[in-house]
């Protein structure tokens, strides 16, 4: 066996695959061979400490975090009225004792239970697996397009969208396919079509009844600081950092987003937002 | 428990959610962390991935392990926030790749193990998510290939690559 074939079974050593007889087959030429005997010994050095790279690190609590900001979403999506209007007749009034966790500075987990009244759906079955068309595809324009019909076949709130012919949408996902189960939002990614390639030809376009996204300063579209709102097409939209702008349409959000386009440049995309 | 029981469990009961997300927290932070190199933007990822995790649970299929479908979500949120932020960060090289260091580390192995992290940091996306997902978060071969949606032989030629290059900047003699 060669030296260069060597060096593979030595990283394979070290990974803990080899069998009994390639193991021996290693010792053997290591006997025999000064320098894949070195290369031995260094990868060793290299496996050992990349093991004492792994540490635990603290940090702050994310957890709990979460977990607020999922209590929010569901007692706002109980109590609106946008909600109530879909929700199935099966719904009645229930007393729901929930346990809320909440957590210390230290990471130890304290429980205390909570009563609380809730509107509640009745679960009168087990949680099944329905076969709903994709709404989910990435970076696929010829796939987005589909998907994005699925979504306003599932979408349970009235969806705006923009109609700005310079966007071609080539992602899509609507989280909350069951909206029985968590709030919905639709997020949607365009290219600008017409402008050299860049990184700055990508629009993102969110849509959520969920208002809790309105007032949050962080959101995974990054983070927000009202400047004001201007007028563009029928609706006002308030300037949220440099690259953001955000209105209130119906009682649903929408974001429209682009790391590199500035609020400008937004807006007059946003001017094309209307119902289908 | 099955994993299938704890995502059905959590997406019709609450307390069972958040039991969910606290048994893969420090897995999601750890991950964002190493991925990152730095504290703050680990924890900035980790949040939004959390909140990914439990918004979007429901699309979750039995079909792939919950496991390698929670560090696909962690790998893609990452992947977001560093095409966002490549504009207006300093460029890779010179971030600092702060950790809090470890008791056992001894002054001699720390520079070797912040001279390695320093490296780490400097490899590509791809190379950097494979040492990550396989020998910081221990998966399998098989399981970094099914995050990541490539064949296990790409991961295996990607990450003996990555090692043989490691060794060779750090300890290789020659
Ligand atoms: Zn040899």
């Amino acid at each position: 066996m060669s030296c260069a074939e060597m060096e593979f079974m030595i990283q394979r050593y070290y990974d803990g695959e080899l069998v009994t007889e390639e193991e021996s087959l290693l010792q053997a030429h290591l006997h025999t061979c000064q320098s894949c005997d070195q290369e031995f010994r260094e990868f060793g050095t290299l496996f050992g400490d990349i093991g004492a790279l792994r540490l635990q690190v603290e940090h702050r609590d994310i957890l709990s975090r979460t977990l607020e900001r999922l209590e929010e979403a569901q007692l706002k999506r109980q109590s609106d009225r946008w909600y109530r209007g879909v929700a199935v007749a099966a719904a009645v009034l229930v007393v729901v004792s929930t346990a809320l966790v909440s957590w210390t500075d230290s990471g130890q987990a304290m429980k205390h239970r909570v009563s609380a009244f809730f509107a509640q759906q009745t679960q009168t079955q087990p949680l099944m697996k329905v076969e709903v068309p994709p709404t989910h595809v990435e970076h696929d324009p010829q796939q987005a397009q589909a998907a994005l019909e699925n979504i306003y076949a599932q979408v349970q709130f009235p969806l705006m969208e923009l109609t700005d012919p310079r966007l071609q949408v080539e992602s899509t996902s609507l989280t909350g396919v069951d909206a029985d189960q968590m709030y919905q939002m639709v997020e949607l990614e365009y290219r600008l079509v017409g402008k050299q390639a860049g990184e700055s030809d990508l629009v993102h376009f969110l849509a959520t009844p969920d208002n809790s996204l309105k007032s949050r300063a962080k959101s995974n579209l990054g983070t927000y600081e009202f400047k004001g709102e201007v007028q563009a097409g029928a609706f006002r939209w308030a300037k949220v950092g440099e690259h953001a702008i955000t209105a209130e349409i119906n009682e649903v959000y929408y974001q429209l987003f682009s790391p590199f386009l500035s609020t400008q440049d937004l807006l007059e995309m946003a001017k094309s937002i209307q119902k289908r | 428990m099955k994993e299938q029981d704890l995502v059905a469990g959590a997406l019709v009961d609450q307390a069972s959610m958040a039991e969910l997300l606290r048994m893969i927290e420090p897995y999601v932070f750890q991950t964002a962390y190493y991925l990152t190199g730095s504290k703050m933007d680990g924890e900035d990822v980790a949040q939004d991935a959390l909140w990914k995790i439990c918004r979007s649970l429901h699309q979750f299929k039995g079909d792939s392990s919950f496991r390698t479908w929670v560090y696909s979500v962690v790998l893609n949120t990452y992947r977001d926030a560093a095409r966002k932020k490549r504009r207006v960060t300093v460029p890779l090289e010179d971030t600092y790749v702060d950790h809090a260091p470890s008791v056992e580390e001894t002054v001699a192995t720390r520079s070797r193990l912040d001279d390695l992290r320093r490296e780490i940091m400097k490899l590509n996306t791809e190379d950097r998510e494979i040492f990550v997902l396989r020998h910081l978060q221990q998966l399998s071969y098989s399981e970094v290939a099914a995050t990541m949606e490539v064949t296990e032989a790409h991961v295996r030629s990607r990450l003996y690559r990555t090692r043989q290059k490691l060794k060779h900047m750090l300890y290789g003699g020659e």
